[in-house]
């Protein structure tokens, strides 16, 4: 492991043989980002649901870190099975949208909300599979359109592909109450489709809101790392000896640098290799951040890094 | 300026922009929000264009203030002497600002956006980018511009 990291700087070397081997085998466990990493679209990347079953026969723990904000888990877990993964369960997956959910139960519910015992109302822009993981956090939902004097408690913003200006202007109105938080489930700009087009992201619906209200929104998913958190709250997991395995060098990886973890890239997904050689050759400490320490073509080349 | 700005729109704007440079990305101005009576305000085109700007990872050229080009088109079309024109206006961080840059004299009037509180900040910051927010005169209005014309 010592050799992936050249003064203070992961050195992005390719994972094989002995040096697989000897990675895996002193990992107790691994965090698993998953579009583009486990699955493309609608189909597993080939040899990961084989990988997962090996982990789980040589007592290596799996789980999984989505900044995916559109599937409760209980979908999540579902999705899970029906790609050919067993034995993956929802309490073995934190995504953004869970993650959220429990952030804002813990700043509006923990007893200092201030508001006469009220319970937390939340103006969610999201999905059904959002508001669902909001509603079973014990928080309310406010309607869309719904005036009134009642306050709101947070604003959070995840991948809404219902958004229009009405919302925008529905939320800004919520947030010129300083008290008001403002939450968004993920930083990214873009998601990539399976015909190599691109949809757009929550941190594209997050700027128009910061814009619109002026404020900066506190981001859940990664790279920040209120998900490790959720995750070591759990599992209780030791961040040296479980590695972090994604596909996007601006989230995974750097979240992995900002938990303490040891990085591995897959090429299954959006990050190119060039991108990530790039990095390494910046002057600037933000791009170093963002180098792993390995990378494979896909999950399925770690494989061989276990016992048989 | 899109009130019927929706996410599919967004996500064609997107479409268009991954084709390539060939497509242009252009802003008509980046004003975040646009005051209501009441003190209340609906969001601006500013976060239109950053929603565009944050999906395709592309920075839009923007025409309007305070950035140069609209003043451009004018001074183009009516043989504008920079040293001889006032600029009239209510925000800071366009009017003035454009003002300021195209080397016209600045005139604030306050009965819209910006106040006399916040030229005092400007002007007391050591930061030259705030510098460029201070207009060189104000008025309360520009009723009171008047007395200057009449014989």
């Amino acid at each position: 492991a010592a050799a992936a990291v050249v003064g203070g700087m992961a050195s992005c070397r390719r994972l094989s043989g002995a040096a697989l081997r000897e990675v895996l085998g002193s990992a107790q466990g691994l965090l698993f980002d998953c579009d583009g990493v486990l699955w493309a679209g609608e189909s597993a990347v080939p040899g990961a649901p084989e990988l997962l079953e090996r982990l789980q026969r040589s007592g290596k723990a799996a789980l999984f870190v989505s900044n995916n904000s559109r599937r409760s888990v209980a979908e999540l877990e579902l999705r899970f099975s029906r790609l050919g993964f067993r034995g993956v369960r929802a309490e073995h997956v934190f995504s953004s949208a869970l993650c959220s959910a429990l952030f804002l139960r813990q700043r509006l519910l923990s007893g200092g909300a201030g508001d006469g015992g009220a319970v937390g109302r939340v103006f969610v822009l999201g999905g059904e599979g959002l508001r669902g993981e909001v509603r079973d956090a014990g928080l309310r939902l406010v309607g869309e359109g719904e005036r009134g004097d009642v306050q709101v408690h947070a604003v959070l913003v995840g991948y809404d592909d219902q958004f229009t200006f009405a919302k925008l202007a529905q939320a800004c109105a919520y947030l010129r109450d300083p008290r008001c938080l403002l939450v968004a489930t993920d930083p990214d700009p873009w998601h990539p489709l399976s015909d190599g087009q691109r949809t757009p992201g929550t941190g594209s619906l997050t700027a128009a809101v910061e814009t619109a209200s002026g404020r900066k929104a506190l981001v859940v998913g990664k790279p920040n790392t209120y998900m490790f958190d959720c995750i070591v709250e759990r599992f209780g997991i030791d961040p040296s000896r479980t590695l972090m395995v994604g596909d996007r060098l601006e989230t995974d990886i750097l979240f992995g640098k900002n938990c303490g973890l040891s990085t591995i890239l897959t090429l299954t997904g959006v990050s190119r290799l060039e991108e990530a050689l790039a990095y390494m050759a910046s002057d600037s400490a933000a791009a170093k951040d963002m180098v792993p320490n390995y990378y494979v073509d896909s999950i399925a080349d770690l494989i061989p890094g276990l016992d048989e | 300026f899109d009130e019927h700005f929706s996410y599919a729109k967004l996500c064609q704007a997107l479409r268009y922009l991954l084709r390539g440079p060939d497509c242009l990305l252009v802003g008509t101005n980046r004003d975040n929000r646009l005051p209501l009576e009441g003190g209340s305000a609906i969001p601006g085109t500013g976060c239109l264009v950053k929603a565009v700007e944050t999906a395709a990872e592309r920075e839009a050229f923007i025409v309007g203030k305070p950035n140069r080009y609209i003043f451009d088109c004018v001074a183009s079309e009516f043989d504008i002497d920079p040293a001889r024109t006032i600029m009239v206006g209510d925000r800071l961080d366009t009017d003035i600002l454009m003002g300021n840059t195209c080397g016209l004299t600045t005139l604030l009037t306050l009965t819209g956006v910006s106040t006399l509180e916040e030229v005092r900040g400007h002007q007391e910051s050591d930061c030259p980018a705030r510098q460029s927010l201070v207009p060189d005169y104000y008025v309360d209005s520009i009723a009171d511009l008047l007395p200057a014309l009449e014989d």
